[in-house]
Order: C-alpha cells, then sequence, then structure tokens
C-alpha cells in the first residue's frame, strides 16, 4: 500500500472546481485512490466527487491519500495535483 | 391580451415554454425493474442525463460550464451509485434508492454548512433528473431548449435560475411575486424583459407565440411575426444604448457616482471593477442561509475579502445580516413570527443576537484592513436614531470609518436628518420603503400595483430624505432594484440622491443615460413630477422628458 500526505493548494479547499478536477483525474487513472482529511481516520473514494465534498476539506488542509493498486507515479500525480490552485486555471 | 406588472423594460416576441413543475415521481406509482434490469436501468438514466448536461456544456462558457462540469461528475458519481445499487440488492424501488441516496448526501452537506449546503441544490437537481428519466418525463426545472423561448413560470426560485441562459431566454413571465419578488431581481440583474403577477397566465399553454412588454406589462396573444417586428422596432424609441466602462459623469462633465449591488457568490466572481464606482450594497445574506451554523470569522473574512480584493481604492459599501423574521436562521434560534415583515430582522436582530453582528463586523474590519478597498458598513432596518447611533459605536469599536445605514422604514424617512447627524451616509431601500409605507406585502400578486415605485408617495418620502442630506452635507444613495429603470433613475437623480447602486446588469444604460443630461436638467423634470398622483402618467411624463433629453 502506498500512503502520501499533502496539503490541499486551492483557495476554495476541496469544493467545487477542484473536487470536480481531482474526481476526474483519479477516475482517469482507473485505479482505486482514498483519501482522508488528517485528524480524521475515514477513508474515502477520491473517484467520487460527493465523498471528497462530504471530507469538508479547506485551503491549508493536510490530506492523506493511498491506494492498493496505484503506482509510485500515479499516486504522485495526484499529490501533485492536490497541492496546486485548482481554481486557478 | 394578459395583464401584469412589467419590472424590467423591453420587448419581446417568441414561443412560450413553462417551466416544468417540481413533482414526486414516486406518487406516479409507475411500475419499474427490479434486481439487475433495475441497475441497467440506472445506468441508462445516467447515461443520458450526461448526454444532457454535455451538450448543454458545448453551449457555455466560464462559471456556468464549471457548473455543469461538477453536475456531471455528480451524475457518474461512484459513491451515489454504490448506495443506489446497495439499496436495489435490498430489494428497495428504484426511485426509493436514488432518493434515499440523494438525502443521506443531503444531510452530510447540511451538516458541513457554508459552500457545501449550495451543493444540496446541485445535487437535488441531478437526482430529479435521474428520476425523470428512469420514469421517461421531462426533469423538473427550466425547459431544455435549443431555440429561443419565453419563459413562464408560477414562480422562479434562485436555484432555478443558476442555468438560466440570457440568450435562450427571451422575456419572463410570473403567474406570481410581484415587483421586487426574487424573479424580478433575477430578470432586472440579467437585464431580461419582464412581467410579474400576471393573471390567467396558466391559460397559455406550451407552444403559443405572444408579445411581451415589460414596460406596460401586457401579453399579447395572437400577434403574428410582422406585427410583432413593428412593435419592437417602434419601442426602441424608449431603448437606451449602454456605456459599461468607466467613470460616470452628466453633460457637463460634472461627476455622478454609480455604484453595483452583488450578493452572490456568482456575482462577488463576475463583477468588474471597471464598470463602476464602486459597491453601494453588498448583500451578505447569501453566506448565511441555507446552513445550520454561523460562519466562522475566518469565513466571512475570506468571503469579504474575495470582494474587497478587486476594488482597492473603490468604495464598498458592506450590508450587515439583512435576515431574521423574514428569512429565518437556525443559528439565531429566534422564535418564529405571525408578521415576519415586522418582526425582528435586519439589525433588529441585535436585541437579542447582538454577538452574532459583533462578529460580522469584526470580520469585515479584518478583511478591510487587508485589502486597500474603501469599506464602509450599514445597517438594514433601521426606526430610530438610537438603533442608528448603536450600530454606529458598534462598526466605529471595530474600526470602520464610513458607517451609514438604509432607510427602509417610514419612520426613518422621517427622523433622516436626525439620522444624518450621527451617522455618516444613508442609503435607500426602495423595495422595503414601498412595501412599509404602502403597508402591502411585497411578495402579494395582488398588492402588485401599490409597491409600483412610479407612486408619488414613495417620490416624496426619496426626496425628504434627499433634502435632509443636502442640509446634513452628507451623502444620500439609493440602493434599491427600482433605480436598475434609467428612466427612475434619472427621476431620483432629479430628486436629489448623491449615488445610485444597481445591478452590474444595468449600470452601462444608466451611465448613458447620466452622459446625455445635466443634473440642473433631471431636477426640472423630477419637480414637475412629485405633483402627479396617477403612477401610469408620470411614469409616462417622466419617459417623454427625459427621452426628448436624449434624442438631442
Amino acid at each position: 500500500m502506498l500512503v502520501k500526505s499533502v496539503t490541499v493548494g486551492s483557495r476554495v479547499g476541496l469544493h467545487a472546481r477542484p473536487a470536480t478536477v481531482l474526481a476526474e483525474s483519479v477516475q482517469g487513472e482507473g485505479v482505486e485512490i482514498e483519501i482522508a482529511k488528517d485528524g480524521n481516520d475515514e477513508f474515502v473514494d477520491a473517484s467520487s466527487i460527493l465523498m471528497i465534498l462530504t471530507l469538508g476539506v479547506s485551503h491549508g488542509d493536510s490530506v492523506t491519500i493511498r491506494s492498493e493498486d496505484a503506482t509510485a507515479e500515479q499516486l504522485e500525480k495526484i499529490a501533485k495535483l492536490i497541492e496546486s490552485d485548482l481554481d486557478a486555471e | 391580451m394578459l395583464h401584469g406588472v412589467g419590472v424590467q423594460s423591453g420587448l419581446s416576441f417568441g414561443a412560450v415554454r413553462w417551466m416544468t413543475p417540481s413533482i414526486d415521481f414516486r406518487e406516479l406509482n409507475i411500475e419499474l425493474p427490479i434486481h439487475q434490469e433495475a441497475k441497467d436501468l440506472y445506468d441508462r438514466s445516467v447515461g443520458l442525463v450526461i448526454d444532457f448536461l454535455e451538450k448543454l456544456s458545448q453551449n457555455s462558457a466560464g462559471n456556468s460550464k464549471a457548473i455543469i462540469e461538477a453536475q456531471v461528475q455528480i451524475a457518474k458519481d461512484p459513491a451515489l451509485r454504490k448506495k443506489v445499487f446497495a439499496s436495489i440488492d435490498r430489494e428497495i424501488p428504484l426511485l426509493d434508492a436514488i432518493a434515499n441516496a440523494s438525502e443521506d448526501f443531503k444531510v452530510l452537506f447540511v451538516r458541513l454548512g457554508g459552500l457545501y449546503a449550495e451543493r444540496v441544490s446541485d445535487l437535488e437537481d441531478i437526482t430529479n433528473r435521474i428520476s425523470a428519466m428512469v420514469v421517461g418525463l421531462e426533469p423538473p426545472g427550466l425547459p431544455s431548449s435549443d431555440r429561443p423561448y419565453i419563459l413562464a413560470a408560477d414562480d422562479l426560485a434562485p436555484a432555478d435560475t443558476a442555468t438560466l441562459d440570457p440568450k435562450t431566454v427571451l422575456a419572463i413571465v410570473i403567474a406570481k411575486g410581484g415587483p421586487t419578488c426574487h424573479a424580478a431581481i433575477i430578470a432586472r440583474s440579467l437585464g431580461i424583459p419582464t412581467v410579474v403577477a400576471v393573471a390567467n397566465l396558466d391559460k397559455v399553454t406550451n407552444g403559443v407565440a405572444v408579445l411581451v412588454d415589460g414596460d406596460t406589462g401586457s401579453i399579447r396573444v395572437g400577434v403574428d411575426e410582422v406585427e410583432a417586428a413593428e412593435t419592437i422596432s417602434k419601442g426602441e424609441r424608449f431603448s437606451i444604448e449602454s456605456i459599461p466602462f468607466g467613470p460616470t459623469h452628466f453633460s457637463d462633465q460634472r461627476l455622478f457616482q454609480l455604484l453595483v449591488n452583488v450578493g452572490t457568490k456568482r456575482e462577488i466572481e463576475e463583477v468588474i471593477s471597471q464598470s463602476c464606482d464602486g459597491v453601494g450594497l453588498f448583500r451578505t445574506e447569501f453566506l448565511y442561509l441555507n446552513r445550520s451554523n454561523e460562519p466562522t470569522v475566518d469565513e466571512q473574512k475570506i468571503y469579504y475579502g474575495e470582494l474587497f480584493e478587486k476594488f482597492e481604492g473603490k468604495t464598498v459599501v458592506v450590508r450587515t445580516i439583512d435576515a431574521g423574521a423574514d428569512k429565518p436562521l437556525p443559528f439565531l434560534g429566534l422564535a418564529k413570527e405571525v408578521n415576519p415583515a415586522l418582526g425582528v430582522r435586519g439589525f433588529r436582530v441585535a436585541t437579542s443576537r447582538r454577538d452574532v453582528i459583533e462578529r460580522q463586523l469584526e470580520a469585515i474590519a479584518l478583511a478591510g484592513a487587508d485589502s486597500g478597498a474603501k469599506v464602509s458598513v450599514m445597517a438594514p432596518m433601521i426606526s430610530t436614531v438610537s438603533e442608528t447611533a448603536q450600530f454606529v459605536e458598534m462598526a466605529k469599536g471595530h474600526g470602520i470609518a464610513r458607517v451609514g445605514v438604509m432607510v427602509e422604514v417610514p419612520a426613518a424617512v422621517l427622523c433622516a436628518e436626525e439620522l444624518l447627524g450621527v451617522c455618516d451616509f444613508v442609503s435607500i431601500g426602495t423595495n422595503d420603503l414601498a412595501q412599509y409605507l404602502f403597508a402591502s406585502d411585497r411578495e402579494s400578486p395582488q398588492l402588485a400595483r401599490l409597491n409600483d415605485p412610479w407612486n408619488v408617495a414613495l417620490l416624496r418620502a426619496i426626496k425628504m430624505v434627499s433634502d435632509a442630506g443636502l442640509t446634513m452635507n452628507k451623502g444620500v444613495s439609493v440602493c434599491g432594484e427600482a433605480a436598475a429603470d434609467p428612466f427612475f433613475a434619472a427621476l431620483l437623480i432629479g430628486l436629489g440622491v448623491s449615488s445610485i447602486s444597481v445591478g452590474s446588469a444595468s449600470v452601462g444604460k444608466l451611465r448613458s443615460m447620466i452622459a446625455r443630461c445635466s443634473r440642473e436638467e433631471l431636477q426640472r423634470v423630477a419637480s414637475f413630477s412629485t405633483s402627479l398622483v396617477n403612477p401610469v402618467e408620470l411614469k409616462v411624463f417622466v419617459q417623454g422628458e427625459i427621452s426628448r433629453l436624449l434624442s438631442r
């Protein structure tokens, strides 16, 4: 199992556009990736915009992503995405 | 010919499309498959919804495209699908399975509050669309049409308008409502000709061509295209071109302060600071509505800061929370009232929950300090000098330099000079002032005519406040929606108001009107008008006089 901790870079948090982009990208990788807000051990499906929204993640929060079947590159790609300001595009 | 009250001027001709009413598909008792077939039907229905949304997204850009893309993600959401399938496995009927899954997420979003609570309507919209496809019916909400149409509805909710496209909606006709209902405010912000409180609108069925006149409030049925085209070209004598950007000045180059009203998140994102001299009314309720807990000072600071940053060096007038009995907020813990419009609302909330307003002022002051914008605050629903003094003391205590109050209650009109003695400016809210002056509910279709702003009693009230401003040498603004009509705005300036704040769709026309008149000319028109007791006569007189000035 690969695990990685990252800080959320989007100013609105993982909401609206950033949540859409994240779910789309995880679906695009075709592997199962889970995400949890730090301090809350409940991991949810990162390909689900609804589950991402339920985490209530704000700008600057740290989150952990993990996967059984993703490669290190795939997990890194998603981590980079979470760290960037997805609203700025 | 049908009649209503015109709330946004302009003429449009086209076929009527009714908004599809919201119904509970489960009550239709349609036989639906179970087990694997139910799952297949769900997937097919989701596919159809996604096709529809993707077609919609091809024709949109920017913010609305992003909204639609998020909706596509919600429709294909794997967690939603998993919940629905788990229910199907437990032999729960398909429509119930969809409704339950939707409800589960709604509960979570409402608990998170704020921005997340806004997602509830997106989720409801999507699951309603999926259910509609399951039973093979048109989904509730705006009609899906690739041809321009005239939107007919019983009423419009704010959520209905997220996808309302001014390019396809030629005009809006509403059976209920009044000049200040939600639909009217939205129509003005989009600049679409609109008539509300239309009696017998239900007699006009889908596909019937009508000619809508947003000035007279008439809806003509059975007009042919040639006649419609002629009427529209004749009507253009009253149309004013738009000057969308730059400073606003009279024909003699003296400046006039033209401001915009901003409220929703979308307006905060879309407002362009070069289009105006600043924000004359920043409605903050949208941050508070639809949530069970109060936004924190930090959350508020970020929300206000987003607007302030755009207006560096310019004025932003923030109106403190305008909710209460009329727009209940669960965290205020207020009792239900028999007459909400006359109850604990606006600044009156401070009598029991002063802490909420203190925290809001703190957040405004913090956000303002970081931004470079000239931030002022004003309180809504002020009736007395002592309320004004209390608010000024609270705001100045947080270091806010300019503090004003709204004039919406007749008592405040009668004491305008004294109010201006203790605060820095006043802003007239024409919607509520008309409601309280004429003692007529602004939401009531039967009383729509009483709330007509072209009523001389309202104009005399505005004149009293303007005169008080001149005596005290302090600013008197009008931020009510009535000012979006350039002819009414001309009258307001003639009556002596020092600034006007309107929806951003209207500033261009107002700037163009002002550029072709002098203040003295408008004063002359206004001085004759306050003796005309018939609103229609008054409107025709002012339109004629101003048109004459514009056509020079």
